[in-house]
């Protein structure tokens, strides 16, 4: 059974390293985490039902090691770039507050999460967002802190956090628009049922 | 001009605000009130909550998923 265990955890360690990568930005922290992931999941091995199981336990783990390695390195983990501060808003706003582009039609968003491939177009927009703002971001997002936890963690103030996370939502609207919507515009209103 | 009454740059803001924080009744009812009369921050708005959808399905999918995908 051990040998088993210690061969499903090697089955999904690349899925693992995945998730930090993305969500740590930084290939050395993202080892460290999933090798603390794995070390600590082999210091109690426990059955499971099927792999999936065994994998939601380790994800668990992961967000831990995942977060350790944030309060390690929250120096390095919250620099910031010239996008970080770059005003977004003047892209899309006019001096007078009015738009820029008027902002596409997404369509019906039941139509778009069906498809598989939109997922694999918003990973890749995920790992291309400016590092601090993927980190807070997914902090959020995926790791399910509070403000004031993300904070906490990364001793950084209230307004950091909020500029910066407007930013990765207005980064990731650009990167979705260009990687998929460009190329998959929501159909004519005007059509009746299909 | 009225308490009510806020321009696109400032409905932007606080729909990206709400994800943060709860919006004051004030701003509730004056964003509700700018998407009633805005074809392009109604636009804004829906994209903004597609993302949230998507990034809890995206969760969904990778973290619970059986798919192989390994590599």
């Amino acid at each position: 059974m051990s040998n088993d265990f210690s061969r499903q955890l090697e089955s999904l360690q690349p899925q693992l390293l995945r998730f930090a990568r993305t969500q740590l930005r930084n290939e050395a922290w993202a080892e460290d985490a999933v090798s603390e992931t794995v070390l600590a999941a082999l210091e109690k091995p426990q059955s499971f039902a099927g792999l999936s199981q065994l994998k939601t336990w380790l994800v668990g783990i992961l967000k831990h090691k995942v977060i350790d390695q944030l309060r390690r390195h929250k120096r390095e983990a919250t620099v910031l770039t010239t996008d970080d501060n770059a005003d977004l808003d003047d892209l899309l706003f006019a001096p007078d507050g009015h738009w820029r582009e008027m902002p596409a039609d997404w369509g019906n968003p039941d139509d778009v999460l069906r498809q598989r491939q939109f997922f694999d177009v918003m990973q890749a927009c995920l790992d291309v967002l400016p590092p601090t703002q993927a980190r807070v971001f997914m902090m959020r997002e995926w790791l399910e802190l509070s403000s004031d936890e993300v904070c906490k963690e990364l001793t950084i103030t209230t307004t950091n956090l909020w500029v910066l996370l407007h930013r990765a939502r207005l980064r990731l609207r650009e990167c979705l628009q260009a990687g998929w919507f460009d190329a998959h515009p929501a159909p004519m209103p005007a059509k009746a049922n299909r | 001009m009225s308490l009510f009454y806020r321009n696109c740059r400032e409905v932007t803001r606080l729909v990206l605000e709400r994800e943060n924080r709860p919006l004051t009744l004030v701003e509730r009812f004056a964003v509700r009130l700018h998407l009633g009369i805005c074809l392009m921050c109604t636009r804004f708005s829906g994209q903004v909550q597609l993302m949230n959808r998507a990034m809890a399905q995206w969760k969904r999918y990778a973290e619970h998923d059986e798919h192989d995908d390994a590599g």
